[in-house]
């Protein structure tokens, strides 16, 4: 498209990207404090035709962890989701370790969806201990022995890009991203912790300003080509 | 053109005018492309080559030639972003057949094939598609060397091993010699913002000139036809 119309509608198209793109970055900064939360990217691809198209993509790196003192809380250093099942039996996936114990006494995510199959903390435990590798145990008195009531399971994807959003903080497994598949003798769990959200505030800025900048410079674009055309249409004698 | 039986108008300065203006909105367009591509990855600037005899030719004798000096990098801290620090492309295969793109921005799939973000597969300097032996537990995992050379860490025996060689070609496909890989960075496009809109305001009077000639041409042959053509 080489006429006014088509120039006016490339600036037009990128602008309303732009404005795509700055979805992304503020719901990136809004989950800044959401323990376990992975930024977005919304990458545009410019095609050799000029038209434009997008793509998400997620930033799985780590997350600094933050020391909390709250036992039921859990941060995992390195890779891989922690499985979680709805009250209907939908299993998703999920990073964010603030975990609590429900009414029945199951260790749960703070929605309710229960942690890996299900793990029964007794009514009058002394001390929770969750070892590096998601064994629970349970002491019911500084003297009486350590107790094992379950594991904290951890699991991997082949390809953890193909996972899409689910319900709050979770993510669905996909065809894309391949089956869930348990990591075995791992030391990636961190008790009375939790991973903080891995959104760099700078890079998000710094994104920003260079989408603010060509936004404003495909507008300012649009508004030079329709004096253009303003002038091309009105070709007769003034 | 003929007016009135024996009146000669001549009427090139008309067309002159209007394929000027033509020529005009063409280079403005060419200015448009570059203002889109600024923020996008992998984006070469466009630049415009006027040949002589455009007042002819109009929007024909216009050509465009690109601009291959390396673009703006920005460090990203993924591993499978890579950016070409000289002069060359990375060769993708889709169905459409094979491309050549600046635009490093990779990811793997399930089964360990290197992909674009449009799901393209990225070629090997031997022309395969690239394909991991090992599928990292992470991206980490993933290594590439200045040269272009990818390999993965295997778990099991503790070493890096090689996979393929990204291919970088130059633009006529020939396999480049010494490129420059950068992993974890992006190259942003190498334009520049100011320079084109100060690029753009030549071609904008120049638009604008072309118009008022074409008024005073036309407000001549309508005279001409007026005055001329009256009985009196």
């Amino acid at each position: 498209m080489n006429n006014l119309q088509g120039i006016i509608r490339k600036s037009i198209n990128n602008t309303t990207t732009q404005f795509d793109k700055m979805g992304y970055i503020a719901n990136n900064f809004a989950n800044y404090s959401t323990t376990g939360y992975k930024s977005v990217r919304f990458e545009q691809m410019l095609s050799e035709d000029g038209y434009l198209t997008g793509a998400v993509r997620t930033d799985y790196k780590q997350g600094s962890v933050q020391l909390t003192g709250n036992p039921y809380d859990i941060a995992i250093k390195g890779d891989g989701f922690i499985p979680v099942v709805s009250q209907t039996g939908e299993v998703q996936y999920t990073r964010d370790g603030s975990f609590k114990v429900s009414k029945d006494g199951y260790l749960t995510t703070n929605d309710d969806w229960l942690v890996g199959g299900g793990i029964k903390i007794p009514s009058n435990v002394y001390k929770l201990t969750i070892k590096s590798d998601g064994t629970v145990t349970s002491m019911d008195s500084s003297q009486s022995p350590e107790t094992k009531i379950g594991t904290i399971p951890l699991v991997q994807f082949k390809n953890s890009e193909g996972l899409v959003q689910g319900d709050n903080n979770k993510l669905k497994a996909t065809d894309e991203s391949g089956e869930a598949s348990l990591i075995k003798n791992h030391d990636y769990i961190a008790q009375n912790s939790l991973e903080m959200s891995n959104t760099n505030i700078y890079d998000s800025v710094s994104d920003m300003l260079r989408l603010n900048a060509s936004m404003i410079a495909s507008l300012r674009m649009a508004k030079i080509v329709d004096d253009m055309y303003n002038k091309s249409v009105n070709l007769r004698q003034s | 053109m003929k007016i009135n039986a024996g009146i000669r108008y001549i009427d090139n300065g008309l067309v002159a005018s209007l394929k000027a203006m033509q020529v005009q909105s063409t280079l403005i367009n060419l200015s448009n492309d570059n203002v889109t591509g600024f923020d996008k990855v992998g984006y070469q600037r466009k630049e415009a080559v006027v040949s002589s005899f455009t007042e002819y030719l109009g929007v024909n004798g216009i050509s465009t030639t690109v601009d291959d000096k390396v673009g703006r990098l920005a460090a990203t801290g993924n591993p499978l972003d890579l950016a070409i620090a000289t002069q060359g492309y990375f060769q993708t295969r889709s169905a459409d057949g094979i491309k050549l793109t600046r635009d490093g921005r990779f990811k793997l799939d399930k089964s360990g094939n290197l992909l674009t973000l449009e799901d393209s597969k990225v070629l090997a300097d031997n022309g395969t598609p690239i394909k991991l032996s090992i599928i990292p537990e992470n991206l980490g995992g993933v290594v590439v060397n200045s040269k272009g050379a990818l390999s993965v860490f295997n778990k099991s025996t503790n070493k890096l091993e090689h996979v393929a060689n990204i291919g970088v070609v130059d633009s006529n496909g020939i396999v480049a010699m010494n490129p420059e890989v950068k992993q974890g960075y992006n190259e942003y496009s190498n334009v520049s913002l100011e320079r084109e809109f100060l690029g753009m305001m030549p071609v904008i009077r120049n638009f604008d000139a072309n118009r008022q000639m074409f008024l005073i041409e036309s407000s001549n042959l309508s005279k001409a036809i007026s005055q001329l053509g009256s009985s009196s």
